[in-house]
């Protein structure tokens, strides 16, 4: 069960939460110009990585916003959280 | 000493209030236990704690347990237990304890109530922390439980600290990522042999801590040689421990063999006790320390680098004859008659918790073990025995015994339970396995209720031997939670039977069951599925429904459909984004359906949309996608259009829904609510009005998920059965028919609605479904770049089609494939071309019809299919998807 | 006025109750409370209006309670007092309102010049009042969050899943806990509420 930092409510249970995606995948602004390819990209292809991630949940049975937080996938660890808008903290090492 | 009895294998014994199990057993003088479950060799306890893994059990009495080991189950007067060779058997009878849960969040959680232990508690609760204690003994003192000995008091003292909790009889059986770790407390559970009820036999406890400490201790190993496992070897500790400090005198003999220390101080507990010790073999050359000059002074001969080889057994008691003492190479040995053979393998300290987050233990060529010396991490420390502080005198430990031939190996044994022995590792190591990991599983050593306890250190010691490598090389110890084995019952708590999953009801729930009618489970909520009159069964019950509405007036509790309020100057454009239609054009007191999709094109949810004000709409979503939608909404709202001004509120539980359906719906709705006007005028299909019904303010909206004429009531849920049974009141002159979601997927089927999720599977787009009509062209929407991809937009897709069957009396069976009706009678593999997803009898066509996907199938009506099934096929013909109503005419009344 | 309770109303629980004041643990459903879900941002001058409006000021941390002319609503003095307002932040720019006073009616003038969202949500929950000295005991078994009084004192507020159920949890005075509970889960969680009593009563 992980303990995942919300950036409004704190630590809470994992149960709170749903997983939405990798973070920080920008909706493409000119969908009828670009290829599609391009657009192909953005609705199937995500970051699958070993080590830190970031990732967007939404404190659903809480506060009920979306943020964004880093997440190792190989320690479980969540690094700093970040909430829509803001800029992305680095990377944790 | 008040005596208890209890029954072990049909026979009665007595033994001391306090007694394990197994102590109990000792001194009624059973040495020989039960026999191994592979192999059939007489076996006896070996140990003290949960490292037991020859004494297991079968609890009969009381709540029951099919595996335990006797080593820590006490008696109780009324116990019956029986020895097990092998698994237990599960009960075949409801087990009627109570079991719980708990949560707790701590500052620190402590396992382990030993002295390192306590020390640590008290040095966190000075400073202020909130602390648990967690132990598995029923008394505080871990180890000096064992000796027999009193706690120092300043130790103690912690235990009565107000920001302290003491768990006695506790076992943290997991710790997972960020600080949470789960422990078993056994509350009633082996007091008595009664089945309590009020208070729970287990208590399962959930922390959350800051830092969990790590003062578990240790466990002691055997050795392995030829016949290491028979009855009368044991660990000597625990030898020690059922001698000294239980007084049991079935031993009159020993004769002690060890790596370490520990062997000298249970050699002067046994001799203390009255045991005759013949010997200490040592596998060391030379050994000192305060224990070896006591021993020493007791005038017990040492015999130095010296251990067991080999060992024998008496026929008829099955229990240890002697043992042979010889050079470490297996040469020159001699044998001692000897009673108990106590084997002191060195320790293994418990560091399974902290393994089981990914904390690798280091190896201690000090003292020949894995531990946590020098642990460094954020959540985890350790002390004591687990930290590598031993304590004692010891002279450093050596890893091994002897060298076992290829000969002896068969019946040296590793791992008890599994019957595992050296020539298994050996094997492994030959057949080119290197790591632990692997040889577990080639051997199956660890993997039995003990969980390797014992045997793991061995095991990598004796590939280490095998491969010419000490033990760290070979890896690195990995646990798997839990601990000890727990039930499933004391993991669900509370959480069993009715309290299992929620059950989510609407406001007229209680009038559905009184009226008998079945529930169907719709996600958590529960819907009445048909309303069967006498002794109906569903088929009937439908069909009599389905006529109902369609000739008369059927009524509907609709109130789990998922409601979300929205607002703001921005709701429509919002809306306009989120739907494939158009709801900025919807004018006030209207609705409109809608569909939904994903960026990738394909429908997620539809509902009915009401534009209650100019920039006020309460959108409905499907019963299960209820939460999904609004996170979907809130999503886009959050993170890509911040700039929209709107809100979005679940209502769901605020509105009960009441629907009225059928030709006479219009009768009903003006007898209901006398003030409206319901003609269809006045009052058109789509179209919101507010009026009292049965005395309540209602919204009423003309809307149909059956082609009739229909009204959806819609109150504030504190009067949804006032609406529910007032309408049947009202109704009955119409010859009202409560109907439920079996006939309400008929009645939408004929009309050929979808219901998404069932007819869909989130690879449909609108068009495939032939809802062509709802996708704007005018507008952007969430999806629609994805309806020019290639793949959505090639022909041949599967697209939504009508299945009649040519014998209208065969229903297909929903889920069934479609293959072309030339290869109606081929032999699989046969290629499936479409697949049924809805089926049913229809009172109204007076037949069977059925919807599903077929590849191209929107270019392939009036064509013929086959639907291949277990023995028959049926033949269909491909429809538009719509049976009933073609016109519309209905919807009107 | 609470709110307009019209003939033929049902609550999910009936007004249920299980065992008595005095006892170690006592719990009733207090059926028909008024509830608002009301939606502003912090950062705009519509909440100043808000605040103004109803006379108490917002609590900006998810997590806290501001409450006037509210005393706790087990006390007899709570029925008397017509302008109670209390107010639990439940998000950022979220907050559930209930009390004695009619908050649709003291926001309205908000509303027509302001972008804000207040929708009545009385039924869409039912609440209920856990209280006696064994309530921290209790609500253990049921509740995964942090109960202890130094993260979670008087005044506190929290939403989250009790036995599986949404729940919104407000800690109102000493030993009494009012839960605020979906209409549709009410009698699952009261089944689970009245279970987790059974070794204390």
């Amino acid at each position: 069960m992980l303990h995942i930092p919300c950036p409004w409510c704190g630590p809470r249970d994992e149960t709170e939460f749903h997983y939405g995606h990798e973070a920080g995948v920008e909706y493409p602004q000119e969908r009828e110009l670009i290829s599609d390819e391009q657009w192909g990209k953005y609705v199937f292809f995500r970051a699958n990585p070993k080590g830190w991630h970031a990732e967007r949940w939404v404190h659903s049975a809480g506060c009920r916003r979306w943020f964004n937080v880093w997440r190792n996938t190989i320690t479980h660890e969540f690094g700093p959280t970040y909430k829509p808008f803001e800029p992305q903290p680095k990377k944790p090492a | 000493m008040s005596k208890v009895k209890f029954k072990f294998d049909g026979k009665k014994y007595k033994g001391h209030k306090g007694d394990t199990l197994a102590t109990a057993l000792l001194r009624n003088g059973i040495v020989h236990f039960t026999d191994s479950a592979y192999r059939d060799r007489p076996r006896g306890i070996i140990g003290l704690g949960h490292e037991e893994a020859n004494a297991l059990v079968q609890v009969v009495s009381g709540a029951g347990e099919p595996m335990y080991p006797a080593t820590v189950l006490p008696i109780t007067d009324g116990l019956v237990a029986r020895s097990l060779s092998g698994v237990g058997d599960l009960a075949d009878t409801r087990d009627k304890s109570r079991y719980d849960k708990k949560y707790r969040h701590v500052d620190v959680v402590v396992v382990g109530a030993g002295t390192a232990g306590l020390k640590a508690a008290g040095e966190q609760a000075r400073a202020g922390k909130d602390v648990v204690i967690c132990d598995e003994q029923d008394r505080p003192g871990g180890h000096l439980v064992h000796l027999g000995q009193d706690i120092p008091a300043d130790l103690l003292a912690v235990l009565d600290m107000p920001n302290v909790t003491y768990l006695p009889r506790t076992i943290v059986h997991g710790l997972y990522d960020q600080g949470y770790s789960v422990a078993s407390e056994r509350r009633t559970d082996h007091l008595d042999s009664e089945v309590h009820k009020k208070k729970a036999r287990m208590r399962t406890w959930h922390f959350r801590a800051e830092r969990t400490i790590l003062a578990t201790g240790a466990y002691q190993r055997h050795l392995v040689f030829a016949n290491n496992d028979l009855p009368g070897i044991m660990l000597s500790h625990a030898a020690a421990t059922y001698v000294a400090r239980d007084g049991v005198d079935v031993f009159k003999t020993a004769v002690v063999v060890t790596v370490d220390n520990q062997g000298y101080r249970d050699a002067v507990r046994l001799h203390n006790a009255g045991v005759e010790v013949l010997a200490i073999a040592d596998c060391r050359q030379s050994a000192s320390g305060p224990s070896v000059e006591a021993a020493k002074a007791l005038g017990i001969t040492i015999m130095n680098g010296k251990t067991a080889v080999d060992a024998e057994l008496k026929p008829k008691k099955k229990t240890v004859k002697c043992v042979e003492i010889g050079n470490l190479d297996g040469t020159e040995t001699t044998c001692i008659d000897t009673d108990l053979v106590a084997v002191s393998g060195g320790w293994t300290p418990t560091v399974h918790l902290g393994t089981y987050i990914g904390v690798k233990p280091k190896w201690n060529s000090l003292l020949a073990c894995f531990d946590y010396h020098d642990l460094e991490n954020k959540w985890v420390s350790a002390v004591g025995m687990v930290a590598g502080d031993f304590g004692g005198d010891d002279s450093p430990a050596i890893f091994f015994g002897p060298q076992q031939s290829d000969a002896q190996a068969p019946d040296a044994f590793v791992d008890f339970q599994r019957d595992a022995t050296l020539r298994d590792v050996r094997r492994a190591v030959k057949a080119g396995m290197q790591s632990i990991e692997h040889v577990k599983r080639y051997t199956a050593i660890g993997t039995a209720h003990d969980q390797g306890k014992t045997s793991g250190t061995i095991t990598m010691g004796l590939i280490g031997a095998a491969l010419g490598k000490q033990p760290d090389e070979i890896g690195s110890l990995t646990f798997r939670s839990p601990f000890v084995p727990v039930p499933f019952a004391s993991l669900a708590g509370r959480e069993r039977g009715k309290l299992a999953d929620p059950v989510r009801r609407t406001p007229i729930h209680a009038l559905h069951e009184s009226a008998g009618a079945p529930m169907e489970d719709v996600g958590q909520w529960k819907r009445p599925w048909f309303f069967p009159k006498g002794k109906e069964d569903l088929h009937a019950a439908v069909l009599r429904e389905c006529a109902a509405v369609r000739d008369g007036v059927g009524v509907m509790d609709a109130s789990t459909l998922g409601k979300i309020d929205i607002q703001g100057p921005d709701a429509a454009e919002f809306l306009d984004r989120v739907y494939t239609n158009m709801f900025s054009s919807l004018k006030v007191g209207q609705s409109r359906y809608g569909f939904m999709c994903g960026v990738d094109g394909m429908v997620f949810d539809d509902g009915v949309t009401t534009r209650l004000a100019e920039n006020h709409f309460l959108m409905t979503t499907t019963t299960g996608g209820a939460a999904k939608v609004l996170d979907w909404l809130e999503e886009w709202l959050y993170t890509e259009w911040p700039d929209l001004k709107v809100y979005c509120t679940s209502v769901t539980e605020h509105i009960s829904t009441v629907a009225i359906v059928g030709p006479k719906s219009r009768n009903l709705i003006a007898k209901l609510a006398p003030g409206l006007d319901a003609s269809n005028e006045a009052f058109g299909f789509m179209e919101n009005k507010y009026a009292d019904v049965a005395g309540i303010p209602a919204r009423i909206a003309r809307i149909s998920f059956s082609g009739e004429l229909a009204y959806e009531i819609n109150v504030e849920a504190w009067y949804g059965a006032h609406i529910w049974e007032a309408v049947m009141r009202e109704g009955k002159e119409f010859g009202i028919a409560p109907y439920g979601t079996e006939t309400m997927h008929v009645l939408r089927a004929e009309k050929g609605y979808v219901i998404l999720g069932q007819d869909t599977d989130g690879t449909q787009t609108p068009m495939d479904v032939g809802m062509d009509w709802i996708v704007s062209k005018k507008k952007d929407f969430i999806g629609k770049r994805s309806f020019t991809r290639s793949d959505t937009a090639r022909a041949g897709r599967h697209q939504l089609v009508g299945f009649m069957p040519i014998d209208g009396q065969e229903v297909i069976p929903e889920g069934a494939y479609v293959v072309e009706a030339s290869n109606a009678g081929q032999k699989p593999p046969v290629k499936h071309v479409g697949y049924v997803t809805s089926s049913y009898m229809s009172a109204a066509l007076g037949r069977s019809f059925a919807m599903g996907m077929l590849a191209n199938g929107q270019a392939r009506h009036g064509e013929e299919v086959a639907i291949p099934l277990r023995g028959k096929v049926i033949m269909a013909k491909v429809t538009e998807p719509l049976f009933f109503d073609k016109e519309n005419t209905r919807r009107d009344g | 006025m609470t709110v307009k309770v019209l003939k033929g109303a049902k609550s999910p629980l009936n007004g249920a109750t299980w065992g008595k004041q005095g006892d170690p643990i006592w719990m009733y459903e207090v059926p028909f409370t008024p509830m608002w879900d009301l939606r502003v941002d912090p950062n705009s001058s519509a909440f100043s209006a808000v605040n103004a409006a109803l006379g108490l000021t917002l609590p900006t941390t998810v997590g806290k309670v501001a409450r006037v002319n509210a005393s706790c609503m087990g006390q007899p003095e709570y029925e008397k007092d017509q302008k109670g307002i209390i107010a639990l932040c439940l998000g950022p720019d979220q907050w559930l309102l209930t009390g004695t006073a009619d908050a649709s009616e003291l926001l309205e003038h908000v509303r027509a010049i302001h972008h804000i969202s207040l929708v009545d949500i009385s039924a869409q929950r039912t609440k209920l009042e856990v209280s006696g000295p064994k309530s921290v005991e209790v609500l253990e078994h049921v509740w995964e969050q942090d109960l202890r009084k130094k993260n979670f004192g008087i005044d506190s507020c929290s939403q989250g899943i009790m036995f599986r159920t949404p729940v919104i949890m407000w800690y109102c005075c000493t030993d009494c806990y009012i839960l605020f509970v979906r209409s549709s889960f009410a009698e699952h969680l009261w089944a689970a509420l009245t279970d987790a009593t059974v070794e204390y009563l």
